[in-house]
């Protein structure tokens, strides 16, 4: 077949041949289509079947901003200008919309056609999906939009219009929640999806800064400020101008520098460290917490002012166990990321997985369950999770919780068999009395008897 | 029966979100149809539902939809008829021939 390929004379295909390169084309790991002058579709290979969803045959013919559906289609095509310029274009991201509506991102390469003559017939562009790359992008640079959230659950699609209302606001807000439920994330969407979503978004854990760095973390230092300060530094304030700054874990800032903030808040500036010069600043702020701020206000653990202060808005993020019907949904997505990772083909999981997962009360959240599928998908041989295949921690406490609900049928199964057996032998085995008793009809009495062995051996 | 479809350059907008003139088409009677083009300044998901609700529109005829329109769509009784392809009269027509179906997502193809 290769050899057969570099025989070939570039200006004099046969027909073989030109089927030849078709198979070739149709059997590569990535999308390709090819469009005439018009923009229409005039090849649609399989890969591109699987990336958009759209069939060959349901493709052929459409314009391709119809059937790829970009940001980029309208405001700036490369397979226009590669047409137009006469150049390549190589590895441009973009994001297609595919037949379920769902958001792809790829990575394309667009280049003129040009038939035996050397005349422009068209365009041609190859592209690959680049979901995991997007991915691991962003779990590297907590860069989220509200497309991330997977929430079919009715609380959080309350939540995320609400939210999408105020994040092109300055409003500031508090997200509150539980560990593992996704509040960075949710902050991250906000400023994406602001007026400020081009310039930066800071985050500073206010947990994992020792108490003594903290104040020159925040608002920066002059030259000379102390010992170690040898040139000037900018704090995250100043870092965060025009943008947004998320302060996760805001219950652990101290007290003595609740104040600073409040002042930022107040007037819009600060004093860095050792400078008697105010810097203005102007930056959305977004706090972060699981813990409940107004506990900390009654323990004087927390200045009320700057609660009100930084509470324009505030919502709570349910945990997952309160929104449980949302968990297919993201075993669904945590699956097809970690297919991906691993190279699997990891499709499901099975029966008794799913039900597990749905009886779990998740205390780590959205977080613990994306670690048992990452742990499934990796350690499954075929394409199916199944129960063997969970983390063994997982497996010992559904085990166990299992093992507390038996006991405890068990438990009032006796309970209830010794006091049917004393009702009925106070009463030398009469039916009737003992149902009436019981305030249960006759017939159920009749059941449970059966169901415990309770017969009467002396009358038999 | 009232529909409305998300339009750009008289075709079906393929992105919901780059919808230039939401058209909604009114049968009153047998074959009396109105029709009135309603220019969007912006095409974010309120806006879009409050020219849907303005106009006691229950079904929408759209290209490509993104997550966030389909959900408030949904949640304030929208029907959404997407992945829709083709000119803007043909797919009036063959909504109105009961050739487009919400659960069989037909796409309408260019006469040439």
């Amino acid at each position: 077949m290769h050899s057969i390929l570099i025989k070939v004379d570039r200006y004099r295909y046969k027909m073989d041949d030109v089927f030849l390169y078709l198979e070739l084309l149709n059997n590569i790991t990535m999308g390709i289509f090819a469009v005439n002058l018009d923009m229409e579709i005039v090849f649609f290979n399989s890969e591109a079947e699987k990336i958009t969803g759209f069939t060959k045959d349901e493709a052929m013919g459409q314009r391709c901003y119809e059937i790829f559906r970009t940001e980029l289609c309208y405001k700036n095509c490369y397979l226009k200008k590669a047409i137009k310029e006469k150049k390549k274009f190589t590895h441009v991201r973009n994001t297609i919309l595919n037949k379920n509506n769902k958001e792809i991102p790829v990575d394309i390469t667009v280049s003129p056609l040009y038939d035996i003559k050397g005349k422009i017939r068209g365009g041609f562009e190859s592209f690959i999906d680049n979901s995991l790359y997007v991915q691991l992008e962003k779990e590297l640079y907590k860069n989220y939009s509200f497309e991330d959230v997977i929430a079919k659950d009715e609380k959080m699609v309350n939540l995320m219009h609400t939210l999408l209302r105020i994040s092109q606001t300055d409003i500031p807000v508090i997200i509150t929640g539980e560990t593992g439920v996704g509040k960075d994330v949710f902050a991250s969407a906000i400023h994406n999806r602001s007026n400020r979503h081009d310039k930066p978004f800071i985050k500073v854990n206010c947990a994992a800064l020792p108490v003594s760095l903290i104040e020159s973390e925040l608002f920066g230092y002059k030259k000379g400020a102390f010992t170690d300060a040898k040139t000037d530094k900018l704090g995250r304030f100043q870092e965060a101008n025009g943008g947004t700054i998320l302060l996760d874990e805001i219950s652990d800032l101290p007290i003595e520098l609740q104040a600073k903030l409040l002042q930022v808040l107040d007037e819009k500036e600060f004093y860095p460290l050792g400078s008697k010069k105010p810097i203005k600043v102007d930056v959305r702020i977004i706090s972060t917490t699981n813990k409940n701020l107004k506990d900390l206000i009654k323990n004087r653990l927390f200045r009320e002012d700057l609660y009100y202060r930084l509470n324009g808005i505030e919502f709570e993020i349910p945990p997952l166990r309160e929104r449980r019907s949302d968990i297919p949904l993201l075993i669904e997505h945590f699956l097809d990321i970690f297919s991906k990772t691993y190279n699997k083909t990891v499709q499901r999981v099975d029966s008794n997985v799913l039900k597990a997962l749905l009886n779990h009360d998740f205390p780590g959240n959205v977080r613990e369950l994306k670690h048992i599928i990452e742990f499934g998908v990796a350690v499954s041989d075929n394409n199916e999770i199944t129960y063997e295949s969970l983390p063994i921690d997982f497996r010992k406490k559904t085990e166990s919780k299992n093992n507390i609900k038996d006991s405890y049928i068990k438990a009032s199964n006796s309970y209830e068999k010794e006091q049917i057996l004393n009702i009925l032998e106070s009463n030398d085995w009469d039916i009737g009395k003992t149902a009436q008793i019981l305030n249960i009809h006759r017939t159920t009495l009749w059941r449970k008897m059966k169901k415990y062995g309770l017969f009467n051996t002396h009358v038999a | 029966m009232r529909f409305a479809i998300c339009s750009l350059n008289h075709r079906v907008a393929p992105l919901i979100n780059h919808t230039k003139e939401i058209i909604v088409v009114s049968k009153v009677q047998k074959k009396d149809i109105s029709i009135k083009e309603i220019e969007m300044a912006s095409c974010n998901a309120l806006e879009i539902l409050k020219v849907l609700k303005d106009n006691k529109v229950k079904t929408l005829i759209c290209g490509g939809i993104k997550e966030e329109y389909s959900q408030l769509l949904e949640k304030n009784n929208i029907k959404i008829i997407e992945n829709v392809i083709g000119d803007i009269g043909d797919v009036i027509k063959m909504y109105l021939h009961k050739n487009i179906h919400s659960n069989n997502t037909k796409r309408v193809r260019i006469a040439k």
